[in-house]
């Protein structure tokens, strides 16, 4: 949950995210992103939606960009799931893939995912949408 | 000469001569044949003042001489002949014969007709080679097409992890030692390179896939072939979450085209996952599994899905051209067809294995890579009249080897035949003389020769080594690693025909 911080007078609320992606590095690129810069007070990753939904558990989150594709079960299976279990609640959703199909497309949007993020992406790719998401 | 009416009868053109080469009877339809009047054939002095070989293939004179000395029959070449005064040419051959004592009868065989249907016929079976091989392409295309987006996904992920990992590193050199230590520079780097390398690999799967390739068929480990086909789908599975689990393969090998059966298996493999990801079922699963029967000399490939099955009344048609269960324009209907063709041209065989509401199994049995060289070689060999061959048996368990081995019989006529188990190339060629053996490093040793020469007590036995001699083993000869093709046919004392340089 949003937390806030003393700097120059001006109370900025710090946020929660939650990474899921199947690959580590990629979860470790996004963590180094956002952890430079100062509006994220806890970035943690899941290495798939099972772990994700340990995490969940455990804390709450402002924010989760999850990948697409991962096995067992892709991120729009897992976001639905969070859905219909009434747990996504305030909960905003990035999405990150490497190929979308406008099936993939219209099931993001039904599911109120607030954007995408194509893979490759870069540092100031990722910050644009998250800030954006957030509204930072 | 009353017999001689008879000639006139028949549709082939005749002539008689006498010992002075005078015409003395020809049939009506000689007149017709050559255009000539019986004016102008009274004319001819000598007959073979009579006719010309376009191409020299045709010594009328000399088939004349020979009849008239050794009597009999003398049937000229297929030769291009044309008649005095006429600019037609014809596809002939002449057949010369005795007539009587002191007669000679010419008959002219005319293959225009034949000769033009013949070359109909090769340009039609050349464009229809042409055809397959387009056909076998755009297949090849399709699927890649198809599997486009799950590849697509694949080397996105290897491309974000380097393009972040280069921001990283720019950060970590920026911070001058502030903040970033060798080893996070380190590991920045190998991330790089480790996501550049599997791009590459990626990448070359496809070429690999998509390329047109030589024809020709190498010893290969099937568990290489099934990851590779596998490698290639693996991203479209995990993109519609089907999982594809491939068990622990034995080792089996395969004297295969590699090309043509991953081309196989990634059609088997795209229709499993179609048939699995329009089934409604719960459980989503495609399995690839091996047997191998020692038996029969063979080996299958098995290929399980969890969908819906095949319909029985379509069941026969599947492997029909152009058959599809598919919607319009999502199948060209040549997948299967084209595989049966492919594992026809292996001598092996593809079957629906399974079918039921449960899902289906396909198999593709082949021949053993043993069975498969050596009826390989058995075809080429039956095509070398005369010949007398010296068979050499090589065991490694190297597939570069092998490989090299075979290539030699191909490019060069050797009858090397290869195998990686010596129990089974001694069960297989009891029956083949086998005059000669070459040994891997890694095979050799007592027990083996012994084994060895329990098929024929003559037996040449060569040793592979990177030194030149083995001391205490009574072999023939040692050949170096790696082995050249100038080294082996002089040491085995073998041909190399016109070809000595390496």
């Amino acid at each position: 949950m949003k937390t806030s911080t003393k700097t120059t007078g001006i109370k900025k609320p710090k946020y929660n995210v939650l990474v899921v992606d199947d690959e580590e590095k990629i979860c470790k690129i996004i963590k180094i992103f956002l952890d430079m810069s100062s509006r994220f007070s806890n970035v943690v990753l899941a290495k798939d939606a099972l772990e994700a939904m340990m995490k969940l558990n455990n804390q709450d989150f402002d924010l989760i960009i999850v990948d697409k594709s991962m096995p067992n079960r892709s991120g729009l299976d897992f976001i639905l799931n969070l859905k219909k279990s009434f747990r996504l609640g305030k909960i905003k959703v990035l999405l990150i893939s490497g190929c979308l199909t406008k099936e993939d497309t219209l099931l993001a949007m039904k599911l109120g995912i607030k954007d995408i993020l194509i893979k490759p992406f870069n540092r100031q790719r990722l910050m644009e949408k998250v800030s954006t998401i957030l509204n930072f | 000469m009353n017999k001689k009416k008879y000639l006139d009868h028949l549709f082939e053109p005749i002539v008689i001569i006498n010992n002075e080469n005078e015409i003395i009877y020809y049939n009506h339809f000689f007149s017709t044949f050559t255009g000539l009047s019986p004016r102008k054939i009274k004319k001819i002095e000598d007959v073979h003042s009579l006719m010309s070989s376009v191409d020299n293939k045709i010594i009328l004179k000399e088939q004349v001489d020979k009849v008239r000395v050794n009597g009999g029959v003398s049937v000229s070449k297929e030769g291009l002949i044309s008649f005095v005064d006429s600019e037609d040419v014809f596809n002939c051959v002449i057949k010369v014969s005795q007539a009587s004592e002191d007669e000679v009868l010419i008959c002219f065989n005319d293959l225009s007709i034949e000769k033009s249907i013949y070359d109909k016929y090769r340009k039609q079976v050349e464009e229809l080679k042409v055809s397959y091989k387009q056909l076998v392409l755009a297949d090849k295309l399709k699927s890649i097409g198809e599997l486009s987006a799950g590849i697509s996904h694949e080397i996105s992920n290897p491309l974000t992890i380097a393009s972040g990992n280069t921001e990283i590193l720019e950060i970590l050199l920026e911070s001058q030692g502030e903040l970033s230590s060798k080893d996070d520079i380190f590991e920045s780097i190998s991330n790089i390179q480790s996501s550049l390398l599997r791009i590459n690999k990626i990448t070359l799967n496809m070429k690999k896939f998509v390329h047109e390739g030589i024809k020709s068929k190498q010893f290969v480990s099937v568990d290489r072939l099934i990851q590779s086909s596998v490698a290639l789908v693996t991203p479209s599975f995990e993109r519609l979450g089907i999982t594809l689990s491939c068990e622990q393969f034995s080792d089996i090998s395969a004297y295969v085209d590699e090309l043509a059966i991953e081309q196989v298996l990634v059609n088997l493999l795209k229709n499993a996952l179609d048939a699995v990801s329009y089934s409604s079922k719960k459980i989503k699963e495609v399995k690839v599994f091996t047997s191998l029967d020692s038996s029969n000399n063979s080996f299958s490939i098995f290929i399980q899905d969890s969908g819906d099955g095949i319909h029985e009344e379509d069941v026969d048609k599947i492997f029909n051209p152009f058959f599809t269960t598919k919607e319009l324009g999502e199948g060209t209907g040549m997948g299967l067809s084209l595989s049966s063709q492919i594992i026809e041209e292996h001598q092996g065989e593809i079957s629906l294995f399974e079918n039921s509401k449960e899902g289906c199994t396909f198999s593709l049995t082949l021949p053993s890579a043993e069975i498969s060289n050596y009826l390989d070689l058995e075809t080429r060999n039956s095509n070398l009249e005369g010949t007398e061959n010296i068979n050499v048996l090589v065991l490694d368990e190297d597939y570069t080897n092998l490989n090299f081995y075979t290539s030699l019989n191909e490019q060069y006529g050797g009858s090397f035949l290869v195998s990686r188990s010596i129990s089974k190339s001694i069960q297989l060629f009891e029956s083949i003389n086998i005059n000669k053996v070459i040994i891997g490093e890694s095979l050799f040793n007592k027990e083996n020769i012994n084994s060895i020469l329990s098929l024929a007590d003559d037996i040449e036995i060569y040793v592979y080594s990177e030194s030149d001699n083995i001391d205490g083993v009574d072999i023939s000869g040692v050949i170096k690693t790696p082995p050249s093709k100038k080294d082996v046919f002089n040491k085995l004392e073998l041909n190399l025909g016109d070809e000595d340089e390496d």
